[in-house]
C-alpha cells in the first residue's frame, strides 16, 4: 500500500481501451489522472468541434463532476466479491436510450401542461449526473472502490467543519457504510451460516465486533481506513482496523469463531 | 436539522436488496418489502418523494449491474440503466397546493347497435390535449382471436360527432383494453367541439344517436376528520378484509412496516391499529385474532364494532353484470389528473376504469397493486353501507395516458343503488354519488 495514508484511498493503476489502444488511468493523491493524456487542455478544445469524447477525459470528467455525489454509494461495489463492471457498448447503448427516453417523456408532459416547461428543464438537468454515475460503473472495480472512499472523505470533513446542509448527507453515508461491511461480513463468513449483524449507530463510531452478539459496529472510519485499501477481508480475516508505523502496517482482525 | 430517519431506513433495506441480488438469494422477498415500506412512509411523510425516488433509481442501475435479469423481472418499468424522468410537481401540499384538474368530464351513456354486439359510449373528456370519448364494444357472443378480425374494423371506424349547428368533429379510434367480452376502446378528437357545445349526435358504424351532455355528479369536498380506512394501517386492514388472498399481505411486511412506522416515530409500538391489522390477518388466515405481541396470548384483538360487521358480511353469490357511466375528474391529485371513468359489474367482481394523466408508470403509482400516493386512498360505499376498497389490477400505457382498472375483488351487491365514492387526499376527503340501479 502507497500513498499519503489515512488521508486518501490509496493509489492504483488500472488499463483501459481509450480510442483503440491501452491506455493507463490512475488514482493517485486522491485524484484521477490520465498519464497517457498528455495535453488534456488541447483534446478539450478539439472535442469542442466535435467528436466522441475519449474514455480517458470522460472518466476525468465524471470523477470531477461526481466528486461529492452521494449516489455514487449506492451504485458501485461494495467490496472485493461485489464488483459490478458495465460493459463499454452497454454504457454506449444506455447513453443514447437515456436521451430518447427522457426526450419523450418531456414530450408527452408539455403536450398536458405547456405552462410548466421549468420542471422539464429542471428534471433534464438531472441526466449529465445520472450519464455520468454510468460512465464511473464502467470503470475497473477497484477504481470505483477509490472514487467512492473519496466521496466519502469528502463529506465526512464537510461534517467535521460543520458545513451548511452537510447533515443531509448522513443516512447515505451510514447506508454506504452498512452496506461495504455487510458485503466484507459476507465474504468472511462461511456460506450457510447465519450472517452477523452489522450496524452504523454514527458516522463517527469506532469499530467493534461482539464475536457473542455475533455483531459488528463500524463508521467511516472503517471505510477509510480498511475498505478503501482493499484491505476488508485479508486472507480469510475480517480486518477492523489498521495501524501503521514506519512504513509496517498491524491488521486487527475480527475473532474468527463464525468463519 | 431534518429528520432523516425514514430515508435511513429505507437506505438500510435498500442495501439488503443490493447484497442478495448477486447472491444465489432470491432478492424478490428483500425487494418488494422495500416498496412497500417505501410507500408506507411515503404514505405517512416520513420520505420525501424526491430522495425515496432518487434511492429507487440508484436501486436499479445497481441491480442491473449486477443481474440483469433479476432486475428485468423485478422492476416493471422496462430500459435498464435509463431512469424514470420525473417531470411533474412533487407531492408537497404546502408548497403546492391543489390545483384544479385541467380535464372536463361529461357523460355520453349513449349505445350504438351493430350486427356483432353493441358499442356502448361512456364519457368525453376534454384534457390539455384534445378529448377523448371511452366507451366499449360488447360482442353478443364472447369472441376468440380467430373470430375478432370480422368486428375489428368497426372499432377502427372512423366516429364523427355534429354539433346542433352542423359542425362536424371527427374522431379516431385509440388504444383498447379489458377482455373479449368487453373491450374498452376509445376515440381521440384531436380538434374537440367547445366544451360547453351542448347535444351533439354521434354519427359510427351507419347508426346515428343523438345525445345531451350530461354533467357529471358534483365533487363535494371537506376537511378530513376520521374515516375508517384512512390510516396506513387502517387502509391495510380494509385491504385485508376486502382482498384476503393478495400474495404480499403477510405477518413479515406488517412487521416491517410497523418497525419503520416505530423508527421514523410515526407510530406508538402500542397503536391499536397493529392489533386491528393481526387480527383481521389471523381471521382470514381461519385463525382466533390475536393481540400483538403477547406470543398469541388469548385476549382479543379490539376491532371496531363495524369492522367486525364487515368481516362477518356476507359476499352476494353473484352480482348484477352491467356497466356505468361514471365520468368523474378529480382534482389535480399528486401533479396527476385522475379521471374515474366507468364502472363494469360482473358476476363475480366489479372493476374501476380509472385514467391517469400524464401517462406515468405504474410503478409511479405505488407498488403495482394498490393505488397508492402518499396520502391518497380511495374507498367505494354502497348505499347499504358495503364498504368496497378497489385494487390496482391491469394497466395499459398509451402516449398520454395510463390506464387502470381497479378490481373489487367480489361483485358490487346487486341490490345497490348507489355508490358513493370516497378519495382522501393529505387532510380532505372528496365524496360524490353515483346512481346505478338503472338498466344496465
Amino acid at each position: 500500500v502507497s500513498g499519503s495514508w489515512r488521508d486518501q484511498p490509496s493509489d492504483v493503476e488500472v488499463e483501459v481501451t481509450c480510442t483503440g489502444a491501452p491506455h493507463r488511468l490512475r488514482w493517485a493523491g486522491g485524484r484521477l489522472e490520465a498519464p497517457d493524456h498528455a495535453d488534456l487542455d488541447a483534446e478539450r478544445a478539439l472535442l469542442a468541434l466535435g467528436g466522441p469524447t475519449p474514455r480517458c477525459l470522460a472518466a476525468l470528467d465524471a470523477t470531477t463532476a461526481l466528486a461529492d455525489d452521494l449516489r455514487v454509494l449506492a451504485i458501485g461495489p461494495r467490496g472485493e466479491a461485489d464488483d459490478p463492471v458495465l460493459d463499454a457498448e452497454v454504457l454506449a447503448a444506455a447513453r443514447a436510450k437515456c436521451r430518447d427516453e427522457f426526450d419523450e417523456a418531456h414530450r408527452r408532459f408539455l403536450a398536458f401542461y405547456p405552462d410548466h416547461r421549468a420542471e422539464v428543464v429542471a428534471d433534464d438537468e438531472r441526466l449529465p449526473a445520472h450519464l455520468a454515475r454510468l460512465e464511473l460503473c464502467a470503470l475497473p472495480a477497484v477504481l470505483q472502490r477509490r472514487i467512492a472512499a473519496s466521496i466519502v472523505a469528502t463529506w465526512v470533513a464537510r461534517l467535521a467543519a460543520g458545513a451548511p446542509g452537510a447533515a443531509a448527507a448522513v443516512p447515505a453515508l451510514q447506508a454506504a457504510v452498512v452496506g461495504r461491511a455487510r458485503a466484507a461480513v459476507a465474504a468472511w463468513t462461511m456460506a450457510g451460516t447465519p450472517r452477523p449483524e452489522v450496524v452504523c449507530p454514527d458516522l463517527g463510531h469506532g469499530t467493534r465486533w461482539d464475536a457473542a452478539a455475533r455483531r459488528l459496529e463500524v463508521g467511516t472510519r472503517w471505510l477509510l481506513d480498511v475498505w478503501a485499501h482493499d484491505l476488508a477481508v485479508v486472507d480469510g480475516h475480517l480486518v477492523l482496523d489498521v495501524v501503521w508505523s514506519d512504513g509496517s502496517a498491524t491488521l486487527h482482525l475480527a475473532a474468527s469463531d463464525v468463519s | 436539522v431534518p429528520d432523516l430517519r425514514g430515508e435511513l431506513h429505507l437506505r438500510l433495506l435498500a442495501e439488503e436488496v443490493v447484497a442478495t441480488v448477486a447472491t444465489d438469494v432470491d432478492p424478490t422477498t428483500a425487494f418488494v418489502r422495500l416498496r412497500l415500506v417505501a410507500d408506507a412512509l411515503r404514505f405517512v411523510g416520513a420520505v420525501d418523494d424526491r430522495v425515496t425516488a432518487e434511492l429507487f433509481d440508484d436501486l436499479k442501475v445497481a441491480m442491473v449491474l449486477r443481474s440483469y435479469r433479476r432486475a428485468r423481472r423485478l422492476w416493471s418499468t422496462p430500459g435498464g440503466f435509463v431512469p424514470a424522468p420525473h417531470v411533474g410537481p412533487w407531492s408537497d401540499p404546502e408548497t403546492a397546493p391543489l390545483r384544479t384538474a385541467s380535464s372536463e368530464v361529461r357523460v355520453l351513456d349513449v349505445e350504438v347497435p351493430f350486427p356483432w354486439g353493441r358499442a356502448w359510449l361512456s364519457h368525453v373528456t376534454w384534457h390539455g390535449a384534445g378529448a377523448v370519448v371511452r366507451g366499449a364494444l360488447i360482442p353478443d357472443a364472447v369472441v376468440d382471436d380467430a373470430k375478432r378480425s370480422w368486428w375489428a374494423p368497426a372499432m377502427f371506424e372512423e366516429m364523427v360527432l355534429v354539433a346542433d349547428d352542423g359542425t362536424r368533429y371527427p374522431a379516431r379510434s385509440g388504444g383498447g383494453g379489458g377482455d373479449d367480452a368487453f373491450v374498452w376502446v376509445q376515440w381521440e378528437l384531436p380538434d374537440p367541439p367547445p366544451v360547453d357545445v351542448g347535444p351533439l349526435t354521434i354519427v359510427w358504424g351507419g347508426a346515428r344517436r343523438r345525445t345531451e351532455l350530461r354533467r357529471p355528479p358534483a365533487l363535494r369536498s371537506e376537511p378530513l376528520d376520521h374515516l375508517p380506512g384512512v390510516t396506513y394501517l387502517e387502509r391495510a386492514a380494509w385491504m385485508a378484509i376486502e382482498h384476503p388472498n393478495r400474495v404480499w399481505d403477510d405477518p413479515d411486511v406488517d412487521a416491517a412496516i410497523v418497525s419503520a412506522f416505530v423508527a421514523v416515530g410515526a407510530l406508538d409500538p402500542a397503536d391499536p391499529s397493529i392489533h386491528i391489522l393481526q387480527s383481521v390477518r389471523a381471521t382470514n388466515d381461519g385463525g382466533r385474532p390475536t393481540a400483538a405481541g403477547d406470543g398469541g396470548a388469548t385476549e382479543p384483538a379490539p376491532i371496531p364494532h363495524d369492522w367486525r360487521r364487515a368481516l362477518a358480511a356476507p359476499v352476494p353469490d353473484a352480482g348484477r353484470p352491467g356497466h356505468h357511466a361514471i365520468g368523474v375528474g378529480l382534482p389535480l391529485v399528486d401533479g396527476f389528473e385522475v379521471e374515474l371513468a366507468a364502472l363494469r359489474t360482473l358476476e363475480d367482481d366489479a372493476r374501476l376504469e380509472v385514467v391517469v394523466r400524464p401517462g406515468r408508470s405504474p410503478s409511479s403509482l405505488g407498488s403495482g397493486e394498490q393505488l397508492v400516493r402518499p396520502g391518497l386512498s380511495l374507498l367505494v360505499v354502497d348505499d347499504a353501507g358495503r364498504r368496497y376498497a378497489p385494487l390496482l389490477r391491469r394497466t395499459g400505457v398509451s402516449p398520454a395516458e395510463l390506464q387502470c382498472q381497479l378490481c373489487f375483488g367480489r361483485p358490487l351487491d346487486p341490490t345497490a343503488r348507489m355508490l358513493t365514492f370516497v378519495v382522501t387526499w393529505h387532510d380532505r376527503r372528496y365524496t360524490w354519488q353515483v346512481p346505478i340501479g338503472g338498466p344496465a
